[in-house]
């Protein structure tokens, strides 16, 4: 396990996104069959004949609940116990618009069915809509979007790199002719990287208060997710879906990501401007000139150095040397002793 | 292109491993354990004849310093997926991956080849039970043919490492590595020079500044800090 080196942190999460597979037809026959029978009633046709207006606008809603529950059965969001409750309400549904006399009672059953068809239905889909989630990934990318939907993280200012990669089975590289079997999963998974500085609680914890809206917008629609705003549910998140890193790079382990960034303006202040005329240039134009960049880059100016954990291998390795040199004074200690 | 913010690459890559290897041992915890002794150096036994061995260690080292235009990058095996608790479904993957990612400076194909080219003991022994990577007969091409095989397309890649610029100006682009940590050498050495001589009278700040225009050569390729360097007696690469 190797999750720092140096400055960096490497962060792995992998969390479940959407499903699918599953029965569709099961709740999408019947659904089509209400809003068609409610249609028919609006439009004059045979079919609807008998329906009066509060049965039409109920079939309405279970019509539609029972679509939003096939979409979600179809992507895979619905589990067997789901799946048979809900079956059963759609053809309770179903079985009441099939009776001539329409009465109160029915009409009751059916709406209230129709109704929690139609929350359940459209909670269910919430969590599933994959498409949803790569349009805000698309539109977050956007020249126009970015400051708006990452100017926090810039605010923030700890990440080096980050991304987010969503796969589905198929998109699993598979080399089926040495063997390999195919991934066969309900659920697409997010896969997200993160290069940060500091500690693993500073930077959740920063993130939970500085930009709880745009972590709520990127795993809102991921299954188990609950919300940003409250740490202990968001950290409990974050642990259970974590993956440790076995060997973490970094090309500059003694600097963090405003380092990078200020030493870009250090380097174009130096060349640019100090480095101007310095052949011919006055020691008073000099010092002048000098006085304004470390005034203007005074925040850039620091000296880098290594922090107390280097990496968890170079922490095992200091932890090893102190021992061996306890170890070696012992022996002389001895020696000399004797 | 989702997998790049600028000149900078993300690329992310998961390798499908074998359950077992030739000898009948697990691969993941083979490849964890060669990971491991990759970061972890050889400890080097330097005086045999004392009572008792002494051994010195060496700091943790990278083969990827190695690797030109690698800013940064990550190996872990991929056991199998998350479950999310009732009411949602348990699944597990078919095959266990080493999923690696690296974010780099320039295009893929030639990172690929020199990532090969710079590396290729250790990326065989990395590699070398993963379906589909034949370690006999691998060679550059073939090597950057196979990762991008095993390559999945970013979704999203930020990149916290530019400082946001004016639109259109040719600065709002990601560095190569040579430039950061060049970069970086010239603000630890201003720095010092600034804690040093901003007290000075303007006749000796001028020669001073000088001699450091002399020493760390600014607009030169060196001296720069080493790719990888985290002990500060021994960062400095003179070129």
């Amino acid at each position: 396990m190797s999750n720092i080196n140096g400055k960096a942190y490497a962060m792995n999460l992998i969390t479940p996104v959407y499903v699918h597979t599953g029965w569709l037809l099961l709740f999408f026959i019947p659904g089509l069959v209400l809003l068609v029978k409610c249609l028919s009633y609006f439009l004059g046709f045979p079919f609807g004949e008998g329906l009066g207006g509060l049965w039409a606008v109920l079939l309405a809603i279970a019509g539609v609940g029972l679509l939003l529950l096939g979409l979600a059965r179809w992507i895979g969001i619905v589990n067997w116990l789901h799946q048979y409750l809900f079956w059963l309400a759609a053809a309770t549904c179903f079985y009441f618009t099939t009776q001539a006399n329409h009465q109160l009672w029915s009409a009751v059953v059916i709406g209230i069915l129709g109704l929690a068809l139609l929350i359940v239905g459209f909670l269910m889909l919430r969590n599933g809509i994959t498409w949803l989630n790569r349009l805000i990934f698309w539109l977050a990318g956007l020249p126009a979007f970015q400051a708006t939907s990452f100017g926090g993280l810039l605010t923030l200012s700890l990440i080096h790199y980050a991304r987010w990669v969503i796969v589905r089975d198929k998109d699993f590289p598979c080399f089926a002719a040495e063997g390999q079997p195919r991934e066969e999963l309900k659920y697409g998974y997010m896969f997200f990287f993160s290069n940060f500085n500091g500690s693993w609680t500073q930077y959740v914890d920063s993130f939970s208060v500085a930009i709880p809206g745009g972590l709520n917008l990127l795993w809102k629609w991921n299954l188990g997710w609950h919300d940003a705003k409250v740490e202990t549910p968001f950290n409990g998140y974050v642990t259970r879906n974590q993956i440790d890193t076995e060997f973490y790079y970094n090309s500059y382990p003694l600097a963090s990501s405003n380092d990078v960034k200020s030493a870009k303006k250090v380097k174009r202040a130096i060349t640019d401007e100090l480095m101007a005329n310095l052949d011919t240039i006055s020691p008073e134009d000099f010092k002048k000139k000098f006085d304004k960049v470390i005034t203007e880059r005074q925040a850039d100016l620091s000296k880098m150095e290594p922090t107390p954990v280097v990496s968890l291998a170079h922490e095992a390795i200091e932890r090893r040397q102190s021992i061996q040199e306890f170890e070696q004074n012992e022996l002389s200690t001895d020696k000399s002793n004797s | 292109m989702p997998n790049q913010a600028g000149k900078a690459y993300g690329l992310t890559v998961l390798c499908p491993l074998k359950q077992v290897d030739a000898e009948g041992k697990s691969v993941s915890i083979k490849i964890k354990n060669t990971l491991w002794d990759l970061q972890m150096p050889e400890d080097k036994i330097t005086n045999e004849d004392s009572e008792k061995s002494v051994v010195t260690v060496q700091a943790p080292d990278f083969f990827f310093k190695h690797v030109p235009n690698t800013y940064l990058a990550r190996f872990y095996i991929l056991e199998d997926v998350f479950y999310e608790d009732y009411p949602y479904e348990l699944e597990h993957l078919k095959s266990k991956y080493l999923v690696f990612t690296s974010n780099f400076y320039g295009d893929l194909e030639p990172y690929l080849k020199g990532m090969f080219e710079n590396a290729e003991k250790e990326i065989k022994s990395i590699w070398q039970d993963c379906y589909g990577f034949d370690s006999k007969t691998i060679n550059a091409n073939s090597f950057a043919d196979y990762i991008k095989k095993c390559q999945v397309e970013t979704t999203f890649f930020f990149n916290g490492s530019v400082e946001p610029e004016p639109k259109n100006s040719p600065n709002a682009k990601a560095r190569s590595l040579q430039e950061q940590i060049k970069s970086l050498y010239l603000k630890q050495e201003f720095s010092r020079f600034v804690f040093q001589n901003a007290h000075k009278k303007p006749e000796e700040l001028l020669d001073a500044f000088r001699k450091f225009v002399q020493e760390t050569q600014p607009e030169a390729e060196f001296p720069r800090w080493k790719a990888g360097g985290n002990d500060l007696k021994t960062i400095v690469e003179k070129g």
